[in-house]
């Protein structure tokens, strides 16, 4: 076999060149890389600015290699991606429901890279910030995927300056990070394009004001950027209510849904599916006063469609892609070293589908009568 | 304990006794390659999954050692294609350094590829990226109304940026324009301005999917109606002087207070119209650059923006995806906003 000519290999920068052009044993700079605690915060920059401009990478090879090696020590293998979630929506991880798909989604790209995953909810289990924090630390965690957290939290305090973290959803959570979540904005638009296919002139967003601050008024967007195209006959003002109780929601969208003779709701807001059967004959019967019949006295699409109830019509939201999405990108900010919060954070959006159902039966073409 | 009783790992042998193919069938539609139908490969992931087979990394280290004499790879090559001069655009300029510097730090070679008149046609280009074992490429802010770009799109990883009024649905990456109006919006009206009006290109907004009227529009619903000023779109060839033009007449007939515009030149352009800044009307730059005094605006993360644009086309190479996604995602990095002397505070106007 002929040797190649050892000028013909390209020079690829090692962590011996890093160590040497900022005066440091290799292993510092080793440390370092990982943000390790005992390396100072001074010294770390110095060494990751050093990084840049030398422009060393891991070699992928050599950690497959060095995976392989530790893998045979059953005590050694630690979590490298931290999964953070709140303990408040711990019901969100049973059955059906968001978390799962996303987790889902996370493990489908952390796996085949040989990045273990641990899942921390913040408040169970006495478990403060504070607390996960240390934990993260000792075990040489850098990278941090936060879940969906309520708006109850409002922040959480963490040194991030040591992590690199990706949001999902959680647009509301400080510090400011890179947010992965599902288009919402798209949802409300393509919504609005197949209820317009199906028939539907007369289409009205409802949706609480809270979901629209935490979401950026991107439903609202969403319906303003299609109503621009569409005769004014037909734009419905959408409703934004408080978030009080089924009762006082249900009476404030039966009166809007009078007054502006709405043919088809739209909402991510399903409450009145869990308060009542539904039944293939009859439908369901909202607890407003008047009561209202859906579909038989308006129609009903979902911006956040449920996988357990088919016969809610409305835009299935892609959860597990978002889990893909988020691990794929954090992966990328650890492995580039991009420690703490982005001068300029960015929002990943996660498109949905539309998927029929009985909520939103077809709806005949009614010619206008003239008088 | 003998040979035959040692428990033996799972390899691909075995992976293709199960699914009854030859064991290279296996190695290939592991590895995604394009000569194994789709059906096949289904039904030997499936096989592999079941019996829990795993490439081992260090056969692969070891292989690639044998072959190349080394144990790093050469670094794959991606391309980055555009459809005009960029040393010319400073914005697409700036994009192109931000993919250049994330490519080098992530081990990819980028390639700068034209794709215009008196460059490469889309079937040039095709034979180049094959030839050149290229699949992974950045669509990097086409302009509209140029040569169209047509390639058979399932060969290929592809990221946008910008780009979202052509061919193929993929993933894209942009500055987050309608945040940038909405940011605009709401400082100009903390400066005291009340008819605020867009101005943006119909180029610029047929590229990212009419981004910037989204914004204007969610931030024009929380003002009166009777401070409602309709939006001006600079049409698809656009003139400097006719826009200029256009601008004069647009602030005059619709009593703007202050423009929000995209063109780093809008001071010129309505100082060229006639109109005093700011004493007529006051003027926000919504895509600013280094260096720019004076003006204000809003300042995007160019250079983050072509990051990201790389960051995600190497994820998809890494996990051997190719073609258009039933679900491509979208990605907008934020800007800042940047005080200027073309939109001070109104205070001495209310005195008055």
């Amino acid at each position: 076999m002929m040797r190649r000519q050892s000028s013909g290999l390209k020079k690829y920068p090692t962590m011996n060149d890093v160590a040497f052009a900022v005066g440091v044993h290799p292993t510092t700079v080793s440390l370092a890389l990982r943000s390790h605690p005992s390396i100072p915060l001074a010294t770390r920059t110095r060494i990751l600015n050093a990084v840049r401009e030398i422009g060393y990478v891991r070699d992928p090879l050599l950690d497959a290699f060095n995976y392989h090696r530790c893998s045979k020590h059953a005590s050694k293998r630690t979590a490298s991606i931290a999964f953070v979630a709140d303990a408040n929506s711990a019901s969100l991880f049973e059955g059906l429901a968001y978390h799962p798909l996303v987790y889902e989604g996370v493990r489908a790209v952390a796996d085949p890279q040989h990045l273990s995953l641990e899942i921390f909810q913040i408040g169970a289990n006495g478990l403060t910030a504070s607390r996960l924090n240390t934990i993260l630390t000792s075990r040489g965690i850098t990278g941090i995927l936060i879940s969906t957290f309520t708006l109850s939290t409002k922040d959480i305090v963490l040194d991030w300056e040591n992590f690199s973290t990706v949001k999902i959803e959680s647009h509301h959570l400080l510090p400011q990070m890179d947010v992965v979540s599902n288009d919402q904005c798209q949802a409300a638009r393509l919504c609005m394009c197949k209820l317009r296919q199906l028939g539907y002139r007369r289409i009205g967003l409802a949706t609480a004001l809270d979901d629209e601050s935490r979401l950026q008024d991107n439903f609202s967007t969403g319906v303003l950027v299609e109503q621009a195209d569409m005769p004014a006959s037909e734009r419905v003002p959408p409703l934004l209510f408080e978030r009080t109780n089924v009762a006082e929601i249900s009476a404030r969208i039966a009166a809007w849904v009078k007054e502006n003779q709405v043919d088809v709701i739209m909402t991510n807001w399903s409450e009145f599916f869990r308060e009542a059967a539904w039944s293939t004959a009859d439908g369901i019967r909202l607890p407003t006063d008047p009561p209202l019949n859906i579909p038989r006295d308006v129609a009903f699409a979902s911006l956040d469609a449920p996988t357990d109830q088919p016969h809610i019509a409305g835009i299935v939201q892609n959860h597990r892609l978002v889990g893909m999405r988020a691990m794929e990108h954090l992966e990328v900010l650890v492995k580039t070293y991009q420690r703490g919060a982005p001068a300029n954070p960015s929002g990943t959006y996660v498109p949905g589908y539309w998927r029929d159902g009985a909520t939103v039966p077809h709806k005949p073409v009614r010619r206008k009568v003239r008088v | 304990m003998s040979i035959a009783e040692r428990p033996s790992r799972v390899t691909i042998k075995d992976v293709a006794r199960v699914a009854g193919v030859h064991f290279t069938t296996v190695s290939l539609a592991l590895r995604r390659h394009p000569s194994i139908p789709t059906s096949t490969r289904e039904r030997i992931e499936e096989a592999a999954r079941q019996i829990g087979y795993t490439p081992n990394p260090i056969f692969g280290a070891l292989t690639h050692f044998r072959v190349h004499g080394c144990v790093r790879a050469t670094p794959p090559r991606v391309a980055y294609l555009v459809n005009r001069d960029i040393d010319e655009i400073p914005h697409a300029n700036a994009f192109w350094e931000g993919a250049k510097s994330q490519a080098e730090i992530l081990g990819y070679d980028l390639e700068l590829i034209s794709v215009r008149e008196g460059h490469h046609d889309s079937k040039s280009l095709a034979r180049y990226l094959k030839a050149q074992k290229i699949s992974g490429i950045i669509i990097a802010c086409f302009k509209p109304g140029l040569l169209e770009l047509k390639l058979e799109w399932k060969d290929y990883a592809v990221v946008k940026i910008h780009s979202l009024h052509m061919e193929p649905e993929a993933t894209s990456v942009a500055n987050d324009q309608r945040q940038d109006v909405r940011i605009a919006f709401r400082e100009m009206l903390a400066r005291g301005y009340r008819r605020i009006g867009l101005a943006v290109g119909e180029a610029d907004e047929d590229s990212s999917q009419y981004r910037h009227t989204a914004g204007y529009l969610i931030e024009r619903a929380s003002v009166p109606v009777t401070d409602h000023v309709p939006q001006l779109l600079f049409p698809l060839k656009e003139d400097p002087k006719e826009v200029g033009q256009l601008l004069g007449q647009w602030v005059r007939k619709h009593k703007v207070e202050a423009v929000l515009c995209n063109w780093l030149s809008v001071r010129e352009l309505l100082v060229a119209a006639g109109l005093r800044v700011p004493d007529d009307v006051a003027c926000a730059c919504l895509c600013l650059l280094e260096g720019t005094a004076g003006l204000a605006g809003v300042f995007p993360n160019l250079h983050m923006v072509g990051t990201k644009a790389v960051s995600l086309l190497t994820s998809q190479l890494r996990q051997g995806t190719r073609g258009i996604s039933a679900f491509a995602s979208s990605t907008y990095v934020r800007s800042r906003w940047q005080d200027g002397a073309s939109a001070p505070w109104k205070t001495v106007a209310i005195s008055r």
